[in-house]
């Protein structure tokens, strides 16, 4: 496949380890990966490359993932429709991020220490199919 | 502050109050003389005779010369007695005020800085005594003994104030366990990195790893997967003291959970070669239940049955309803209930351990030897929500023969509960 071709995937994620991890994996299975350390950078990157998911922690330092997420929502056509899936250690009934997911649209919440890296592709790839 | 400049004020405080009490002291019989009313050699004759605290006592509670205070309201008795009721209320709820903080002190073991709490008892129930002795003098003009009181609360007070400055930068450090919630989260991040690089390491994408390779990091997955639900259990733990937790019903079949719980945990009964009995009622038995928390609480008592049985031994799970007034493992029912009853043929619980065995990180003398891992937090957990959702817990038990936990929900099922945070199964 060649590299304009492939699945597009943003990973904005704080932890270098597990955005390393995500990201290998990720590549193993033919996506083409960007990372991003923050909200901020994880914005600019997103409206550069478009992907066409993005995974997005929510507890980061510089912008935060709701926030990040409320400006691409609230940017142009792209920013509205792409797929996000939040990851974070937080737990489902957390009021912020409810209010943020169901304002956002279409976006998933995962638990990330409860998730296998297998059940987060099985997501991906879920999410994705759907969208076409 | 240091402690030094912190000494100097009481100690300014109790100079004054001697000079002062001296003064006063060698006033009495001038004010005497002046007064006229008793001549200074009978003063001298009588009670130069006295010992020294006789003379002191009926200084202070004899009042000789002073008018009382009432006297001054002689035209106007309804001024009067509001003062004396507003001194009232007011003396009545400085005497109450810390009666509730000493019963707090002592009930609450945990408490920090809990000589402050008897300070500030200290000092608001001397508040509430100069209080009483306002309306005392209005009759009685005691006024060294209303002296006295005041100066005593006066350096309590300061104490009180210095006590507390001395400690602000302390207290302010505490950790609420609305911090211990945040730093739980921060506590997930390194083995959830942990999880991700075991799974690819696992992965068929890393090449091959000998069996030994595979044994090992199963085992850094397994045992960092202990630390993850360590973590969500510590967190279960702080939302429960917080209050902050959720209980958010709907209609649910209860037996379906309670199969759900068994044949997941099927893997481990089986590892230990241990046999289920289940009994569940012909109808399925539908209320209002929390499905994580309902999920939470049975698989906990199940886990429990597993880890306290030996091999080979039986558990048995049985579901049923029950009505009102029928008795169950000793116990009256008061209301129609939907119950569970877990038994095992396990090392039971120490007879004189079992009033303990619902409290936090207590666990009994034969469960530390059994099963190592165990935190002590599982049945507080459990019994926490079941007190927050109206069920409720209770076992038999004898030592080395086994024992069984029984769980009622009323038939309604669990009561709802308003918060901020799930608890994590």
């Amino acid at each position: 496949m060649t590299e304009d071709k492939k699945t597009k995937i943003l990973i904005v994620e704080d932890e270098a380890i597990i955005s390393k991890t995500y990201a290998d994996e990720l590549r193993d299975q033919g996506f083409l990966v960007f990372t991003a350390m923050n909200g901020s950078v994880g914005l600019e990157i997103a409206f550069r490359e478009k992907p066409d998911i993005i995974l997005l922690d929510i507890l980061m330092p510089v912008m935060d993932g709701l926030t990040m997420m409320g400006k691409l929502r609230e940017k142009d056509f792209y920013g509205k429709n792409v797929p996000i899936i939040l990851l974070t250690n937080m737990s489902a009934s957390e009021e912020k991020i409810m209010q943020a997911v169901t304002k956002n649209e279409p976006a998933y919440y995962l638990v990330k220490s409860d998730w296998n890296l297998s059940d987060v592709l099985e997501k991906i790839k879920e999410r994705l199919a759907r969208k076409v | 502050m240091n402690t030094v400049k912190i000494k100097i004020v009481p100690t300014i405080l109790l100079m004054v109050f001697l000079a002062g009490v001296f003064l006063a002291g060698s006033n009495i019989t001038l004010a005497e003389e002046i007064s006229g009313r008793v001549s200074p050699e009978v003063v001298k004759s009588t009670e130069a005779e006295l010992p020294i605290f006789t003379r002191l006592a009926k200084t202070i509670f004899t009042p000789r010369y002073f008018e009382p205070h009432r006297i001054h309201f002689f035209n106007n008795p309804a001024l009067l007695w509001l003062l004396v009721f507003g001194n009232g209320v007011i003396a009545l709820a400085y005497m109450f005020i810390p009666a509730g903080l000493i019963y707090f002190v002592r009930k609450k073991k945990d408490i920090v800085f809990s000589h402050l709490f008897w300070l500030y008892s200290a000092f608001i129930f001397l508040c509430g005594s100069t209080h009483i002795m306002m309306i005392i003098v209005f009759w009685y003009p005691v006024y060294w003994l209303e002296m006295i009181i005041l100066w005593i609360t006066g350096i309590i007070s300061m104490a009180t104030f210095f006590s507390m400055i001395k400690i602000l930068p302390q207290a302010m450090n505490l950790k609420s366990p609305e911090f211990i919630f945040l730093a739980s989260h921060q506590l997930k991040t390194p083995p959830t990195a942990i999880k991700l690089l075991t799974e690819r390491l696992l992965g068929d994408k890393m090449g091959t790893l000998t069996e030994k390779q595979k044994e090992y990091i199963g085992d850094i997955r397994s045992s960092n997967q202990r630390m993850i639900d360590l973590v969500n259990t510590l967190l279960n733990v702080s939302r429960i003291e917080l209050g902050s937790f959720i209980i958010q019903v709907s209609k649910k079949d209860a037996c379906t959970i309670v199969q759900s719980v068994l044949s997941e945990l099927k893997f481990i009964i089986d590892k230990r070669r241990l046999k289920l009995k289940t009994i569940f009622p012909e109808k399925n038995v539908v209320l209002m239940l929390d499905e994580p928390l309902f999920h939470m609480v049975i698989n906990n008592l199940v886990i429990n049955a597993v880890h306290y049985t030996a091999e080979g031994g039986d558990i048995q799970v049985e579901c049923k309803m029950m009505n009102k007034r029928q008795t169950l493992g000793g116990k009256l029912l008061e209301e129609n209930c939907f119950v569970v009853v877990i038994s095992d043929t396990g090392c039971g619980i120490p007879q004189r351990q079992q009033s303990k065995i619902f409290t936090k990180l207590f666990r009994a003398d034969n469960a530390l030897e059994k099963h190592t891992d165990g935190t002590g937090l599982g049945l507080y957990v459990v019994k926490s929500i079941l007190d927050h959702s109206g069920g409720s817990i209770w076992f038999t038990s004898r030592e080395n023969e086994g024992s069984t936990f029984y769980v009622a929900i009323p038939a309604v099922g669990m009561r709802a509960k308003a918060g901020e945070k799930e608890l994590i199964g």
